[in-house]
């Protein structure tokens, strides 16, 4: 038994950052997020005897708490993968000519802190799938095909839903910085 | 020298991996609009790489249901069943062979040595691909455990 709870340990250990980041960019600050943590682990648990070594350990949570979050977001019906149609349309309100290659370094400057603080606004203006593959594929690097795995996105949904992620996402940083620039 | 833009794909992946296009790197050292949108790009890059990753605040063992002996017991129940339907079923065979051998024991009368041969050389080769199989899987286990150990 103190085995089996040495081993439960170092799966979470070795789990926790990794299911942390799929179910604070797929859920936000929802205040079920512990709830849905402990059950993301109960889950698991239960199921452990089922797997067959086909993926990494780690790979197989990530499976488990992104379909768990899936569930949890389908109860609330938000746009999972819809880009609001004013995000789409953001690029041709920017003009890049108002925008100096020093405007953005300038912006390195700025601490990590209000960096992080930038990224989160920018975040939050994307459906929560789009915000999941991009902190799985850049923040965790996981490659194309363990999100593949993960959500059981076909590879090319995934990779054209990236695109689009990065390209919003880099849209409103030179909207945010055009803004400041003038 | 070419005078088009870059296109988001190409400005997606040079952020990631570098300009790799002699072509294009000649084009980004003139255009200010490419090489805007390509420096955007390594910002935000940089930026969800640099990102806090948040912390679930629950204690570890909060995170283990206390019925986890229960999951396992479950588990080691259903694999005791069935060594011991395997078992029973072997005892059994043994058991019907030894009753009734003056009945079949024709069955055996006419076995040549070389069969006895054959059909042992045939039981090691079905042996050997198992033990080879559970060898393999075995192996593939302990490996898949091992990258993630290490990783910890």
């Amino acid at each position: 038994m103190d085995g089996d709870r040495h081993a439960a340990t170092l799966l979470i250990r070795h789990t926790e950052k990794l299911v942390a980041q799929i179910v604070f960019k797929m859920t936000g600050n929802h205040p079920d997020r512990k709830d849905l943590i402990q059950d993301i682990y109960l889950k698991t648990f239960r199921y452990l005897p089922r797997f067959r070594f086909q993926c990494k350990l780690s790979t197989w949570v990530a499976q488990i708490s992104y379909t768990t979050c899936l569930d949890h977001l389908k109860k609330y019906r938000p746009e999972l993968i819809a880009i609001p149609a004013d995000d789409e349309s953001l690029p041709g309100n920017i003009s890049t000519a108002k925008i100096s290659r020093e405007a953005l370094d300038a912006g390195e400057l700025l601490s990590v802190k209000e960096r992080s603080e930038i990224l989160e606004r920018l975040n939050a203006a994307l459906p929560p799938v789009y915000r999941t593959l991009i902190t799985l594929f850049h923040k965790e690097e996981l490659s194309i095909e363990e999100i593949t795995d993960i959500t059981g996105l076909p590879t090319g949904t995934v990779k054209s839903y990236l695109f689009r992620a990065r390209k919003v996402l880099k849209e409103r940083l030179l909207y945010q910085y055009s803004k400041e620039d003038i | 020298m070419s005078t088009a833009h870059l296109n988001e794909e190409q400005l997606q992946d040079y952020a990631l991996t570098g300009i790799t296009h002699p072509a294009d790197r000649e084009h980004l050292s003139v255009c200010n609009h490419c090489q805007v949108q390509l420096r955007a790009y390594q910002m935000l890059y940089n930026q969800i790489q640099e990102a806090e990753t948040p912390l679930v605040d629950l204690e570890t063992k909060d995170l283990i249901p206390d019925q986890l002996t229960n999951f396992n017991s479950d588990d080691r129940k259903e694999s005791r069943y069935l060594s011991g339907i395997f078992f029973g079923a072997v005892v059994l065979l043994i058991a019907v062979t030894l009753v009734c051998w003056n009945s079949i024991s024709w069955v055996f009368a006419g076995i040549t040595p070389l069969s006895i041969i054959i059909g042992l050389l045939l039981l090691s080769g079905v042996l050997i691909m198992q033990l080879t199989e559970v060898y393999s899987t075995y192996r593939k286990k302990l490996s898949a455990l091992y990258m993630e150990l290490t990783a910890t």
